[in-house]
């Protein structure tokens, strides 16, 4: 703020000061030719840098950005459901790892794929018991260290983005949906240009806090959300190596810290209500504990002992279960980074644990999956 | 509605195609107008009503103000007009800190005072566009302009899309004027208009988001000390994210003012080559300074009524800029502490004017440099969640947390260090000239070259369309 101004000088200020152009001065340049070059110069930049994204990098199109645009798109769909709308919700695990074309050739219905990547599934169990519309089957997939925890995760809030989301947050998902199935650099959480220079390995003194050991591209999604393994993780050595080293970087960030507090007996008292009020509206919960293996599935066996976290969910809820551990069908698949299958072993899975699932339901007089009607 | 959105492309298409049309001059406007409303309306469609209440009320008061002799009945009105609008953004934008900080004095008090549960959403810049109204209301009130005879003229200044949520903040006298007669862009003003656009773009995308943004979140998001040299750069990073991420609005929305037909006034000057904190104020956020000079600074006296009362003055200037900014006591500070800068600088000035020593280039750089680092050290408040964290900051800036940890990796080093050279280097060597001079000297194929590649750059590092820091003022 200038303190010279005195007030007689109002006048002047307003004439003198930078701040007021009367005309913004155009410089006197060939600006036909210089936009024509420029723009010409972009065309020739952004081919080339699509042609490094699909042929040398071999990023894979004809995919959707997994933000939280396209998956209120999904939700959307929650409020014209009915009682045979099957919904899946839950972090990563689930969403990789349920395969929606095989659960559909095997029973019938698509599910409406809603679990998160990094998210807890307990603020979206909250969000469909709250939701008078849903009265169909939810499938809560399980991942011990994000389910039973308070924190909501990295997306916990997308159910009020869903009911908050502006109209130019609609109308800008429209567009780019348009956009990035033919764009293979387009994804601008993985591929954008100072993600790609952060992962420069440089030398470091901070490990904990290496862009490096961030989680990189694991998947990709096609436009109702039916998630695969990324490919690189599958077949390079290097990028599989990486997305284990971030899991790895992430566990012991989480040693570091120690357990956050968790107050198991309210939490479950939350689930319980939750569940009992998709009951209440013809709706069923059921749980499905997907595999791991590597470095997780130690820890979640010491972090989050079956007994005491899943048996008790299962029984305090009075759900059906599966839990992969049980079943020889659900197991021997491919986890190339300890947490997700790969995309050929997805609908593998995917087959095997719909007649399990089925007869489980039907062994407790509920409707089963493998029904046309459902 | 963002600028850095795939919906503002087609928006901006849509009125560009519009407003080239064979239509009259106010069917032009009146696209315009409802151009600018759905601009608004795509955030949050009902917040649309504040803006036709500010717009309502400021014309009909000024115009009364304008035909009212007796200085009674027009202070009343004038009361009025600010009472609706500081109102309106009292309630929106202050109600839950008033009602919080109310809660704390009744609590020192011993009165257990319960705030009630009051889920206030921000209607989105209603801070810029308050101000421009209120401006109106303000020149017709001091007889600085007359009110327009326009109703379409006046609601279009209140809602001119390009500057309706992050300024520039525009007087009346600067922007109604252009909306009378036909404005028709030439073809190198639109050209030129979209030189701007991208380079307004470039300074959000690619240094602000891009760039800087991940290096101050890194250390800003600490929850233990953090060592002097992350602290340091965390903070400069923010200078730079700040500055690229607000001018670069302010260029955007020049730019597309001009590919209209409209010019906007310039809000920002280079500001880190600032030599004191006058000098800053001259450079930074101009619209706002130059309303608060001229809205609050001067009806408060300015520096007419002695020493003191022009310090207090100068305070209470800075301390309510500082508000401006957000609900939060940490603004405040950060406010304040340009208010105390301000004064100190006053006070030097007595002492040292006309001194030859502060002429030399060396002493001048020096001050310069001094300049930016206490700039620095305003920016902490500014972007701290808490005094708490503000002053872990500070304390580690000044070398008193020798435990703290080094948050940045050696990427991010390099980042912020190269950015924060290159960014004050061009201040420097811009320091005492302008854009349109610089361009005016280089050549054609430098500047196709440059604008091409700044494309580039803002396509391949687009990134998730985050807000522009100064929409939530």
């Amino acid at each position: 703020m200038p303190s010279s101004t005195s007030n007689s000088d109002i006048k002047s200020n307003l004439k003198k000061d930078y701040y007021f152009h009367e005309n913004r001065p155009i410089p006197d340049l060939p600006w036909k030719k210089i936009s024509l070059i420029a723009t010409l110069i972009m065309i020739i930049g952004v081919f080339a840098w699509e042609y490094n994204a699909r042929v040398i990098w071999k990023y894979p199109t004809g995919h959707y950005i997994d933000n939280k645009g396209l998956w209120a798109i999904q939700r959307n769909r929650i409020d014209s459901s009915d009682e045979n709308t099957v919904a899946v919700i839950g972090s990563s695990r689930i969403l990789f790892d349920l395969d929606l074309d095989a659960y559909e050739r095997d029973t019938g219905t698509r599910p409406i794929q809603l679990a998160l990547v990094g998210t807890n599934p307990r603020p979206l169990l909250k969000d469909l018991a709250t939701d008078e519309d849903f009265k169909g089957l939810l499938i809560v997939g399980i991942t011990p260290g994000s389910f039973f925890r308070h924190s909501g995760g990295l997306f916990g809030k997308n159910p009020e983005y869903y009911k908050k989301e502006s109209p130019t947050q609609w109308l800008s998902q429209q567009i780019s949906m348009l956009i990035e199935p033919h764009l293979a650099f387009y994804d601008n959480s993985n591929w954008a240009l100072f993600t790609l220079i952060e992962r420069m390995d440089f030398e470091n003194s901070v490990a904990n806090h290496n862009p490096v050991s961030k989680i990189w591209e694991l998947s990709f999604s096609k436009k109702d959300r039916n998630t695969k393994m990324f490919w690189k993780v599958e077949d390079d050595p290097a990028y599989q190596h990486n997305a284990r080293m971030a899991w790895r970087n992430l566990m012991l960030l989480g040693d570091k810290r120690g357990p956050p507090p968790f107050d198991h007996d309210t939490y479950m008292q939350g689930v319980v209500a939750d569940v009992n009020a998709i009951r209440s509206r013809g709706g069923d919960v059921v749980f499905i504990r997907t595999p791991s293996s590597g470095d997780y599935r130690p820890r979640e066996h010491k972090n989050q002992p079956r007994e005491k976290f899943w048996d008790r969910l299962l029984a305090q809820t009075n759900s059906v279960g599966v839990h992969f551990e049980d079943h020889p069908e659900l197991q021997g698949f491919r986890i190339p980074e300890w947490s997700h299958l790969h995309s050929e072993d997805a609908p593998k899975f995917t087959k095997a644990l719909v007649p399990i699932l089925d007869a489980k339901l039907k062994a407790v007089n509920k409707k089963g999956i493998i029904n046309k009607s459902r | 509605m963002l600028f850095n959105s795939l919906t503002f492309i087609v928006f901006f298409a849509i009125v560009l195609f519009l407003h080239y049309l064979p239509f009259s001059w106010r069917t032009k406007k009146l696209n315009l107008l409802i151009a600018s409303y759905l601009f608004y309306a795509a955030w949050n469609p009902p917040f649309v009503i504040l803006v036709w209440i500010s717009t309502i009320v400021d014309w009909n008061l000024a115009k009364r103000i304008f035909l009212e002799s007796n200085q009674k009945k027009r202070r009343l009105l004038l009361f009025l007009s600010i009472l609706v609008n500081l109102g309106i953004l009292g309630f929106f934008k202050y109600g839950d800190f008033l009602l919080h900080n109310w809660q704390a004095l009744m609590t020192s008090f011993g009165i257990d005072y319960q705030v009630p549960e009051w889920s206030i959403i921000l209607p989105v810049g209603i801070s810029f566009y308050t101000f421009q109204t209120m401006a109106y209301t303000l020149d017709v009130y001091l007889k600085r302009a007359e009110p327009t005879k326009n109703f379409l003229d006046f609601g279009l200044f209140v809602t001119f899309f390009p500057q309706l949520v992050a300024g520039p903040i525009v007087r009346p006298t600067h922007l109604i004027p252009q909306f009378e007669s036909e404005k028709k862009a030439t073809k190198n003003m639109i050209i030129w208009g979209f030189g701007l656009i991208t380079l307004g773009l470039f300074q959000k995308v690619v240094v602000a988001d891009g760039i800087l943004a991940p290096i101050v979140d890194e250390v800003y998001k600490a929850k233990d000390a953090v060592s002097f040299v992350s602290a340091w750069l965390g903070t400069m990073a923010f200078a730079g994210q700040i500055f690229s991420d607000f001018a670069g609005y302010s260029t955007t929305a020049i730019g597309v003012s001009l590919t209209l037909g409209f010019s906007l006034p310039s809000n920002f000057n280079y500001p880190y080559a600032a030599i004191g904190f006058s000098d800053f104020w001259r450079r930074w956020h101009i619209s706002l300074s130059t309303w608060l000079r001229d809205y609050l600074y001067i009806p408060l006296g300015g520096n007419k009524n002695g020493k003191t009362r022009t310090y207090i003055n100068l305070m209470l200037t800075m301390l309510l800029g500082g508000l401006w900014h957000g609900a939060s006591w940490t603004f405040v500070v950060w406010g304040g502490l340009h208010g105390i800068y301000l004064s100190i600088e006053r006070m030097l000035k007595r002492s040292f004017n006309g001194s030859k020593l502060l002429k030399k280039n060396f002493v001048r750089f020096l001050m310069a440099i001094g300049t930016y680092l206490l700039i620095n050290i305003t920016w902490v408040f500014f972007r701290a969640q808490s005094f708490p964290q503000a002053f872990g900051m500070i304390k580690s800036m000044i070398g008193l947390n020798p435990d703290g940890n080094d948050k940045l990796a050696t990427v991010y080093i390099i980042e912020a260090v190269v950015v924060t050279l290159i960014m004050l280097f061009v201040h420097w060597r811009m320091r005492n000239t302008s854009l349109e001079a610089v361009v005016q000297k280089t050549s054609w194929q430098l500047l196709s070259f440059i604008w091409g590649i700044m494309l580039i750059l803002i396509i391949i590092s687009q990134g998730s369309g985050d807000a522009f820091i100064y929409f939530q003022f």
